[in-house]
């Protein structure tokens, strides 16, 4: 503010180089975590014992002959050194083709493309409803009792060490066989969603509250609340207002993490509840050895991780301006 | 809607206040028994150290005493109606009910809350937080509303209103935010404005801008309570004064009788304590001689000689300058440091104090000139060639207690101190004497720095400085976070340390009541540049650059009439 006029100029376009600098370097660290995702995915399969011919010939345990076998690996390239292999994978990686898939014998990327939408569906509205009971556990845990709060973190504790295979199995228990409110199977039927979505979304809670209470108390702590009550705010005001947003802060932060960990918990529940989605295909693909639809599959997991860490970068500058940084 | 001269705004008879609890098993009262008044268009201040009770006094007029207070009184006024609503057996109200609560709040009262750097929602503009207020207690459309909070903060003196309106609370400076936060309080014109501590924290020239607008808010007709430790500043501004010391009240009355003719010890401590305008060497605290360590009457009472400025230079700082980014934080400074003497450094946040002062303890090399210790190069240069030398050079900072390892004692934080001391004597000794040194009880060796006081912490950080027995000490703001009267202890003390180790102080403050007191040399610091220096009585008498002539116009002291 002691700068003036000029050295305000000067300091924005500080700020610009800084912003491009840090644009640039988030571009690259997206691209080394792409590069690192395919290549440890890549050698990671290798260690699986097998043969990765018999993986293209209809699996481990299919009776292909010996001819058959030598023909798939030379039109595949198997009998090159690793490193061969490798490359040429990376080659083609590069010029955006992601192969086909060995065991279904359609390109990969068509197969992702089928299979992507779900997930999705069941990433996000898991992630929303889970955004949803964290922030009103928090907000309601807070509002001043002994109780109140020992119930708001006892529950987070409780559903952020749940299992999502248990918990999905005690749903299922409850509400498709007892109860029988909603489908044991999934479908994209809002009916069919819920349970998927509530195994997902539970544990996150747990989670996302356990940051949010933390932040929601210190909010109430502060100053600029005693500030707000002194102005004639009410209970409401104060929380809708103000503490909402400090507490949502470390929300936003965790939520990138959050999206990779809803993937690997759409694995299990796309299984249990037999719904189709990236995460049962990549578990199919692990087990029949399937390396470029695995790969694939990773590829795209990565991707959408990359993405939403920048979201919620982006997203965090937005809720908080003090992380914008240089500001005159 | 300022109030009619002469109504009675506040009636507060026999209030007090205490938290936890309930019925008899209820916690102490941390006000006890609390009565004034206050007129419209009145100023009546609350006098008083932390945990006096004067700001739970303050909120407990709004109901916002804090969770878990209990609160009962005669009567307790505000606006003409009683706050106390309903009264149970045991004499305790329950208060009015939320909704009267925030119809008085904002409305009829409004609160400017203790510390302003923090009391604005940070994710807010404070465009937003001002038209609050409004958007409770008025039927304005949110146009009106905006119009209104451009005008407001026009009224509170905030520079380019339309642009700053839309600003966040940690994009303006300390006086800026207070300023905003004022404006908030006054949003729905109530007829009564309690301002605690309003001005602490603030550089003295942007104290005193606020003090001019508050006295501004008080002759427009509105009832101000004004709440603070500092004496000086209430001088200023208020017509009553009330002074608290652990929650009851010592000594009451118009500002000019209790100021200047103070009838209870309390008020002449602190009245003693405000250090502008106190020559050198006299002491301010009642309690000059520590009950470890009783001081010759003589040497606490009487001036002490005239500094002997003229002594070989024990840091010579010469030419140097410091840029970060394109911010030239120390420009050009050449100052000198004359064995055993003070040179007081004074500036306001910004000015390039610290900066100076980490290049003078060799802990940031400057980018041009140089400087010497005892003679010696000291900086810039490699950090081997100043280790040995390192105990020459002492610091003591405002914040103690983030500069101690949490974990350690008071005798392992002395104990590393004097590692690499004589070691002729054993540590116990000398830690026995620095403690005595510093006016410490040797029972406090084993408590860590949470458990001590602030003023308690100042003494240890001073003893560890001391330890190594340094030719030089930097004390960067080293009262600034203390109470007036803590504050004229610690002064006391470093001023007794110096007669009797002959060791030199760089003092670093803000303050520049607290500088005149304690220096012999003295340096006027503004954007990193030296406007002036010289021998302190000649700078204090006659100052030629128009910033120093307005710092000493800001600078806190008793005013009467």
């Amino acid at each position: 503010m002691r700068g003036g006029a000029l050295r305000g100029g000067a300091l924005r376009g500080g700020a610009l180089r800084v912003g491009a600098l840090r644009v640039a370097a988030a571009l690259g660290g997206a691209v080394f975590v792409l590069w690192a995702a395919a290549t440890l995915t890549f050698f990671g399969l290798r260690l699986i014992p097998g043969d990765p011919a018999q993986a293209v010939l209809g699996g481990p345990g299919s009776q292909a002959s010996a001819e058959a076998l030598a023909a798939v690996r030379t039109e595949y390239g198997f009998d090159q050194p690793i490193w061969v292999q490798y490359l040429r994978y990376l080659g083609r990686l590069v010029s955006g083709d992601l192969g086909s898939s060995y065991s279904q014998r359609q390109s990969v990327a068509s197969i992702i493309g089928s299979q992507i939408g779900g997930t999705l569906l069941l990433a996000v509205l898991a992630l929303t409803v889970a955004w949803l009971l964290a922030l009103g556990l928090a907000v309601w845990s807070t509002r001043g009792g002994r109780v109140a709060a020992a119930v708001g973190s006892g529950l987070e504790i409780v559903a952020a060490a749940v299992p999502h295979f248990w918990l999905a199995t005690v749903l299922v228990l409850v509400f498709s066989t007892t109860l029988r409110w909603f489908p044991a199977v999934s479908t994209d039927a809002p009916a069919g969603l819920v349970l998927p979505v509530l195994t997902l979304a539970l544990p996150l809670a747990g989670f996302l509250g356990q940051v949010m209470r933390e932040s929601v108390l210190d909010a109430l702590e502060a100053p600029f609340v005693l500030s707000a009550r002194a102005r004639g705010e009410g209970e409401a005001g104060v929380r809708w207002r103000h503490v909402l947003r400090h507490g949502a802060l470390p929300g936003i932060a965790l939520s990138g993490w959050a999206f990779g960990w809803l993937i690997s918990g759409a694995v299990v529940v796309e299984t249990i509840f037999a719904r189709p989605g990236l995460g049962r295909t990549l578990l199919n693909a692990v087990q029949l050895r399937d390396v470029p639809l695995v790969i694939g599959v990773v590829l795209v997991v990565a991707v959408g991780y990359v993405a939403m860490t920048l979201l919620t970068d982006v997203v965090s500058r937005i809720a908080d301006p003090r992380l914008a940084g240089v500001r005159a | 809607m300022s109030g009619v001269p002469g109504e009675v705004l506040l009636r507060v008879e026999g209030l007090r206040v205490g938290f936890g609890g309930r019925g008899a098993r209820r916690g102490p009262a941390v006000v006890d028994g609390v009565s004034f008044t206050l007129e419209a268009g009145r100023a009546l201040a609350i006098v008083g150290e932390s945990g006096s009770g004067k700001s739970v006094t303050a909120r407990s007029l709004v109901g916002l005493a804090g969770a878990g207070a209990w609160t009962s009184a005669t009567a307790l006024k505000v606006g003409g109606a009683s706050v106390l609503g309903a009264v149970g057996a045991d004499g305790i109200a329950r208060g009015l009910s939320g909704a009267a609560w925030r119809r008085l709040r904002g409305r009829e009262v409004g609160l400017v809350v203790q510390d302003a750097l923090v009391s604005l929602d940070p994710l807010r503009p404070i465009g937003r937080e001002i038209g609050d207020a409004l958007r409770l207690h008025t039927r304005l459309s949110a146009a009106e509303r905006r119009a209104r909070v451009l005008s407001l903060l026009e009224s509170v003196g905030m520079p380019d209103p339309a642009s700053r309106v839309h600003q966040r609370s940690g994009e303006l400076s300390g006086g800026l935010r207070q300023r905003a936060l004022i404006a908030s309080a006054l949003a729905a014109s109530p007829r009564l404005v309690i301002a605690d501590e309003p001005t602490t924290a603030l550089d003295s020239t942007v104290q005193a801008q606020i003090l001019a607008l508050l006295e501004g808010v008080r002759d427009a007709g509105t009832g101000l309570l004004f709440i603070s430790h500092d004496l000086a500043v209430v001088s200023r501004i208020a017509d009553d004064v009330l002074v608290m010391r652990a929650g009851r009240v010592v000594e009451s009355g118009p500002a000019a009788q209790v100021l200047g003719d103070p009838q209870h010890e309390y008020t002449k401590a602190l009245l003693r304590a405000v250090p502008t305008g106190v020559p050198r060497g006299v002491a301010l605290s009642a309690a000059a001689a520590s009950p470890a360590r009783p001081v010759p009457a003589a040497a606490s009472t009487a001036a002490r000689p005239v500094p002997p400025v003229s002594a070989a230079p024990v840091l010579e700082i010469s030419g140097v300058s410091k840029r970060f980014g394109d911010r030239l934080a120390v420009d050009d400074v050449t100052l000198t440091l004359p064995a055993g003497t003070t040179l007081g450094l004074v500036g306001e946040s910004g000015s390039g104090k610290t900066t100076l002062a980490r290049i003078a303890l060799g802990l940031a090399d400057p980018d041009a000139g140089t400087v010497r210790l005892d003679g010696l190069p000291w900086a810039p240069g490699p950090e081997r060639d100043r280790r040995s030398r390192r105990p020459l050079v002492g610091a003591v900072y405002q914040d103690a207690l983030s500069s101690f390892d949490p974990r350690m004692t008071v005798r392992q934080i002395l104990a590393d101190a004097l590692r690499g001391a004589s070691a002729a004597r054993p540590v116990d000794e000398l830690l026995a004497e620095l403690l005595d040194n510093v006016g410490l009880s040797p029972s406090l060796a084993g408590a860590r720095p949470l458990e001590l006081s602030g003023g308690q912490r100042q003494r240890v950080s001073i003893a560890r400085a001391l330890a190594p027995s340094p030719r030089v000490i930097v004390l960067d703001e080293p009262v600034s976070a203390l109470d007036v009267s803590i504050q004229a202890q610690i002064l006391d003390l470093l001023d007794r340390l110096q007669r009797e180790h002959g060791v030199a102080y760089l003092f670093i403050s803000h303050d520049l009541g607290v500088v005149q007191h304690m220096s012999d040399t003295l340096a006027v610091m503004k954007d990193g540049r030296v406007l002036e220096q010289g021998r302190a009585s000649a700078v204090f008498d006659s100052p030629a650059h128009p910033y120093t002539q307005a710092l000493l116009a800001a600078a806190p002291r008793i005013r009467l009439g």
